[in-house]
């Protein structure tokens, strides 16, 4: 059944035997926990910028004023 | 007897990865409360929280480009007061410690306690403690001064060079409109900030821009520069600048001399001879 990235990156943040076999074998890792195609070039072109589009909002990042 | 449900606030750190850096005691408040309310910037963190509490809202949209973050941030606390105040167990999740560097946490913490409610922070992993690990650097080695670049830049603070320095934010250094959500507007403050660090260290000074990775397959940007490079620099609004110390200071003859003891003795004691 495919599983979702999103899926993926928590199970891999929480994880660590899965974090160990991801370091040794990115591709064959993301594959068996079930990831797409499109996510698994993601992970196979190492596009951590597209990543990081994808998930992170960094504009909502601050939270503070101090001044 | 009065029946009417009383609600309560707790607010938790979600931890700057999107899952690991989760304490246990707050997944469990994000489980049991009644609402929860997520300052988490990341959508893999967001359905972390959303899987644990499925009636869990984003305060997120309360950002616009071009609108004050201070209205944002007081924006922010009514919704979380207003949801406290109409009976419901209430957790606030934001991402990193809830406590450090977020100001609506704390104000709603104070005007939930005003209206006589009970509310409390707990304790998360913060960009600080990421930074720690990250770089290696223990905040006790040399001492270390931690603040915001805007701030420091406004107010009339003082560097100690022995100290490391941690400065927050600086890709917003001097923007006081608060209406940007993006780090285009720094030059000058990073011009002004590295002016000021240039009467401490030298231009040859190895300084850190630093950003923690939020997602597991990422690594930290731990980028090192000179610091007559810093102006350059293009720095995003979660980049932070390392100033490492110059070493320790010179020991204090006066105070050493005043509790009975020698700069040699210390130096032994501090260095035990092994048989």
């Amino acid at each position: 059944m495919a599983t979702s990235i999103v899926d993926f990156l928590e199970e891999l943040d929480t994880n660590s035997k899965l974090m160990e076999a991801y370091k040794k074998d990115p591709i064959g890792t993301a594959r068996a926990f079930g990831l797409e195609d499109d996510e698994l070039r993601l992970i196979e072109e190492k596009d951590w910028d597209e990543v990081k589009r994808r998930f992170d909002d960094t504009s909502k990042a601050t939270r503070v004023i101090n001044y | 007897m009065d029946t009417a449900k009383k609600g309560s606030l707790t607010v938790v750190g979600t931890g700057i990865s999107v899952a690991g850096q989760m304490t246990l005691a707050a997944k469990s408040h994000i489980e049991n409360a009644d609402i929860v309310f997520m300052g988490i910037m990341n959508r893999v963190g967001e359905h972390v929280v959303k899987k644990l509490n499925p009636n869990s809202i984003s305060l997120d949209d309360l950002y616009e480009e071009g609108k004050s973050r201070a209205i944002t941030y007081r924006q922010m606390a009514d919704r979380i007061v207003q949801a406290v105040a109409e009976g419901n167990n209430v957790c606030a999740a934001f991402y990193g410690h809830a406590g450090v560097f977020v100001t609506p946490s704390h104000d709603a913490i104070r005007r939930v306690t005003e209206l006589g409610i009970e509310a409390k922070m707990l304790p998360g992993v913060s960009a600080e403690d990421c930074l720690i690990a990250d770089l290696g650097i223990d905040p006790s080695r040399f001492g270390c001064q931690s603040y915001e670049a805007t701030q420091f830049l406004f107010r009339d603070y003082r560097i100690d060079p022995y100290m490391t320095q941690i400065i927050w934010q600086i890709g917003l250094a001097g923007e006081a409109s608060l209406s940007v959500l993006n780090a285009t507007h720094s030059h000058s403050g990073l011009v002004m900030l590295t002016d000021i660090l240039l009467q401490h260290y030298p231009d040859t000074h190895e300084v850190i821009i630093y950003e923690a990775a939020t997602l597991p397959i990422c690594e930290p940007s731990i980028q090192k520069i000179t610091l007559c490079e810093l102006p350059h620099a293009k720095p995003t609004l979660i980049s932070t600048l390392v100033v490492p110390s110059l070493g320790l200071p010179a020991y204090r003859q006066d105070r050493l001399s005043a509790l009975g003891l020698t700069e040699q003795q210390v130096i032994d004691y501090r260095h035990p001879k092994t048989n």
